[in-house]
């Protein structure tokens, strides 16, 4: 009962820190983050396929959920609609995770380029669509796979070595 | 291979089960049972936004004058305060001209264009691509609705319309910039007065304009009539329309005469005309907002 106990507050304790980090990335990303080229670095979504392919889907499913809800937040967008989308995301990255290795960065990059398009065409789609998708696409879309493509790299790196040392230890 | 496959079938029900989730909150939120939650969330983490979208801004800023030396930096500054001021009073006395209605040119918003506004402070903007959308630190308290305008001048602009307000809460609100594909507001183009003009035989330019952000340009003005003339370089103006005819619609609270920006180019748009408008400055790089919540 007390084993129980202490690993029901071990695991509330990494939720909260969990949430703790990922609040401070989402509040980075909103305030911090300069836009390059029209675009703006999605570290969040970065964060969701990275720990997905690294650790596991329940990890990843996590950090969007606390991810996208508080996006939902601080951009005053309908309550839910980033968690979907980013949820929808970590789905798509755990069956990947099946048939290709996971713990390499071509399969990061891969998914990052196809799987933030799946990311914004949600969002749009709860924004209320709009008239011009292709114009879309080329402004809003193609920047920001770039940037999330350029990004991923390092991200996951760094998501790596610090998954690999938690484990070690 | 096999837990991997049993890892992603238990992922596959936990993703379904937060989705259901997360279908339930928007559900809720749609009724408005989520928003004092989701509003006081905000309101905690405005003093933390505002502080770091400000030093983001500062940043941008440094960056923007490493080039120049510091006094020549100082005399830029005091230029383009100088500009600024001539620029709104250039407008308003253009404005008034073709209203032919009285000057009204004094230190200050309020006594210059008759405005009521409330100050505000940008606490961050929109997280994804999609949208341009910022938020800022007034809301329902300070007297702020739905649609009221919100403008805001960078160094050597006039006092330009950057949006309108959105979602409102008691502290906080959303301004959809006028660049967002979204936005749309009546507009009219401060033409040179012609002689056909004076003689009322023509209309001053009317139409709307449109947010054009997201499909790759900033704004464009539509539905002009076709034998209207005006050229590149004169001012865009808010029109008012729904003001003037006293709809009970969020666009009616934007009075006329709110510079938007410049014409930038004109081309035949079916049986009427489309001008491409330059806003005076880009609304994303605005620390400070007044919200006109009234006229005088």
């Amino acid at each position: 009962m007390d084993y129980r106990r202490r690993r029901l507050s071990e695991r509330l304790r990494g939720q909260l820190w969990l949430a703790l980090i990922v609040g401070l990335t989402v509040i980075i990303q909103t305030t911090l983050l300069p836009t390059i080229f029209n675009a703006h670095l999605n570290l969040v979504l970065l964060a969701v396929v990275c720990w997905t392919l690294l650790a596991d889907a329940a990890k990843g499913a996590a950090i969007a959920m606390y991810g996208g809800l508080l996006i939902d937040v601080v951009g005053y967008s309908p309550f839910g609609s980033h968690a979907l989308a980013l949820l929808l995301v970590t789905w798509v990255c755990s069956l990947a995770a099946e048939r290709f290795p996971p713990d390499t960065w071509p399969t990061s990059l891969l998914l990052t380029i196809g799987l933030t398009p799946l990311y914004h065409l949600v969002t749009q789609v709860f924004r209320g669509g709009t008239d011009d998708w292709l114009s879309w696409a080329i402004v809003v879309l193609v920047p920001a796979m770039i940037i999330n493509a350029i990004a991923v790299l390092p991200t996951f790196l760094v998501l790596q070595w610090w998954n690999e040392r938690k484990i070690r230890h | 291979m096999l837990s991997r496959s049993g890892n992603a079938q238990r992922a596959t029900k936990l993703i379904v089960w937060l989705a259901c989730f997360v279908v339930v909150l928007l559900l809720l939120d749609q009724q408005g049972i989520l928003t004092p939650v989701t509003d006081n969330t905000a309101r905690v983490l405005t003093p933390v936004t505002r502080t770091l979208t400000n030093i983001r801004l500062a940043i941008s800023d440094t960056f923007g004058g490493i080039f120049g030396s510091s006094q020549a930096a100082q005399d830029l500054a005091a230029l383009q305060e100088r500009v600024t001021e001539l620029e709104n009073e250039n407008v308003q006395l253009r404005s008034a001209a073709a209203e032919n209605t009285t000057l009204r040119r004094t230190a200050g918003m309020r006594e210059r264009y008759g405005w009521r506004t409330v100050i505000g402070n940008v606490v961050s903007r929109s997280a994804d691509a999609g949208n341009r959308v910022i938020s800022i630190d007034r809301g329902t308290v300070d007297g702020l609705a739905v649609g009221m305008p919100v403008v805001s001048h960078v160094n050597g602009s006039p006092d330009a319309l950057i949006g309108l307000v959105d979602t409102v809460s008691q502290h906080n609100a959303t301004v959809l910039l006028i660049t967002d594909a979204r936005s749309v507001v009546s507009g009219q183009v401060l033409s040179q007065v012609t002689s056909e003009q004076e003689s009322g035989s023509i209309s001053q330019p009317m139409g709307d304009v449109l947010g054009q952000w997201q499909l790759g340009s900033r704004l464009i003005m539509r539905h002009i009539d076709r034998d209207a003339k005006f050229s590149v370089g004169d001012d865009v103006l808010t029109a008012g329309i729904s003001k003037a005819l006293a709809f009970d619609a969020p666009a009616a609270r934007i009075p006329p005469d709110v510079p938007i920006g410049r014409v930038s180019a004109i081309r035949p748009d079916g049986h009427g005309q489309q001008a491409d408008i330059e806003p005076y400055f880009d609304p994303d790089v605005v620390r400070t907002v007044w919200i006109i919540v009234g006229e005088d």
